[in-house]
């Protein structure tokens, strides 16, 4: 029974994303905005699954397990298509446009794997620099919507969206900045950390379907 | 010996105390959030509660003054313009010996005419006057209008009113008694109708006016369109008298019958 629920953790990654995506497909009124978290969410689908393949049955070329460049790979597309979001929103934190954000972002990225970290390893530094960006973002939303005098009764599917991105990264924040540390330095503490990277990508998965489900008739649509 | 370098820190407490804190910190600021918004919800309610009073004082305000106005008016019309034309006929009878027999029709033309408005004028100064209403009740004082305004050949009106209602605020009478008027003056002014019936209901303190006519009738968008449009002052102040009644007005239009539905809760007229 245990192994079972093991199993089920270990693969909750890909199965966590097929929540929001079914709720978005049964879902008949979609706001535009929320158009990069779908596409998010079904690139970590794929993502997710193709790692979880290489983890557990090892096939050729990939015959050592080593599913880091996925993580990767995960952590650009989420940083990026999250940031789209955020520009869907009209949101900026910053005094310059979002793009020359996403530029700046993709610059440093760039230099982080042309010269200090090799791609096929798990980077800290970009998982770092992705969840204190998007922390950033998801916080000064927040901070926004206290400073706004006006508050609508009606259903605000992007702060349930932005609240999901802010517990995920706050979270794992940590655990992405000490990462290779950890695994160099206790490789069994890291393995069992990792399990709660997966718990909080299903809360932040709960946070996306909430969002897409929509209204199911609340007095106080803000109650967290 | 480099004591500071050999130091190495322990990333699993690192990482566990960084988990908690950063989890710690980020359920108080959900909680801030929450709490300000909340706080902020409340104060907008607030907000608009006393919007609406303050829109309903300003409704209870005008229709008092127009119902003052329409009192004065009346009073005038009776006593002033009343007073005028009778004294008129009676000058005019004191002619009766005094014309030259070609004159005969002209003079009764004239005394034709002058029976014809002091009735216009007492018609119209009771019709503004909500005199019999206070005396009568607002049942009785609907009997009545329902009676004026029944034509035989042109409007047959029924009325069956709920004897059950008694009236426990006169002023709230006349806002429904108004509502009334306006109402049925609007059917047969546009609706060209041919049959009216007005139907009264009081049950678990509820009281509902059904009016029934053959006409041309509307429908609750065109209602609420006329109302806004500012076409119709006759609905926009059935809207406001509804409003300061708590009450709900719902226009229906069918092939057989148009029927409005006004429905009146008995609390709020205490």
């Amino acid at each position: 029974m245990i192994q079972f629920f093991v199993q089920i953790i270990d693969w909750s990654e890909a199965w966590a994303t097929l929540i929001p995506l079914s709720v978005f497909a049964i879902k008949k009124t979609k706001k535009k905005f929320s158009n990069p978290v779908f596409i998010y969410l079904c690139v970590a689908l794929l993502l997710n699954t193709f790692a979880d393949i290489i983890w557990k049955f090892r096939p050729y070329p990939f015959s050592n397990g080593d599913n880091n460049f996925l993580y990767n790979i995960h952590s650009i597309c989420r940083l990026f298509l999250l940031l789209l979001f955020f520009t869907g929103l009209h949101f900026k934190p910053f005094k310059i446009k979002n793009g020359f954000i996403l530029l700046f972002a993709a610059m440093l990225i760039l230099i982080n794997f042309i010269f200090f970290q090799s791609f096929k390893k798990f980077s800290s530094n970009l998982f770092t620099f992705e969840s204190l960006l998007l922390l950033i973002y998801s916080l000064g939303y927040l901070v926004l919507l206290i400073n706004t005098d006006k508050i609508s009764t009606d259903f605000n599917p992007s702060l349930f969206i932005v609240t999901g991105i802010a517990v995920y990264e706050a979270v794992n924040f940590f655990i992405f900045l000490f990462h290779d540390a950890l695994t160099k330095q206790n490789p069994d503490f890291s393995a069992a950390i990792w399990k709660v990277h997966d718990y909080v990508f299903i809360v932040l998965c709960l946070f996306f379907t909430k969002a897409f489900y929509g209204e199911k008739k609340l007095n106080f649509q803000l109650s967290l | 010996m480099n004591f500071v370098c050999d130091i190495v820190p322990n990333y699993a407490i690192l990482v566990s105390v960084g988990i908690a804190g950063m989890l710690i910190l980020i359920v108080s600021f959900l909680l801030a959030f929450n709490t300000s918004q909340r706080k902020k919800f409340q104060y907008q309610q607030t907000l608009l509660t006393l919007k609406e009073q303050q829109q309903n004082e300003l409704i209870k305000a005008a229709v008092r003054s127009e119902e003052t106005e329409r009192h004065r008016i009346s009073e005038e019309l009776h006593d002033e313009v009343g007073a005028l034309l009778s004294a008129t006929k009676l000058y005019l009878s004191n002619l009766h010996d005094k014309y030259g027999h070609e004159d005969r029709e002209i003079y009764t033309k004239s005394l034709e005419l002058l029976d014809e408005s002091i009735h216009k004028v007492r018609s119209i100064s009771h019709n503004l006057h909500s005199g019999i209403l206070k005396e009568l009740g607002l049942n009785q004082a609907l009997q009545s209008f329902t009676q004026k305004i029944n034509q035989v050949g042109k409007l047959e009106v029924i009325t069956e009113l709920d004897k059950n209602y008694s009236s426990k605020n006169p002023e709230n009478d006349i806002t429904i008694y108004r509502i009334m008027q306006e109402l049925c003056g609007n059917i047969i002014k546009h609706s060209h109708a041919t049959r009216l019936k007005i139907t009264s209901h009081i049950e678990n303190n509820i009281l509902t006016f059904t009016i029934q006519h053959n006409g041309k009738g509307l429908t609750q968008d065109e209602f609420e369109k006329l109302r806004y449009e500012g076409k119709g002052l006759g609905l926009k102040n059935i809207q406001n008298r509804i409003i300061l009644l708590k009450g709900k007005i719902n226009f229906e239009r069918s092939e057989n019958a148009n029927t409005i539905t006004l429905i009146i809760p008995v609390n709020a007229l205490l």
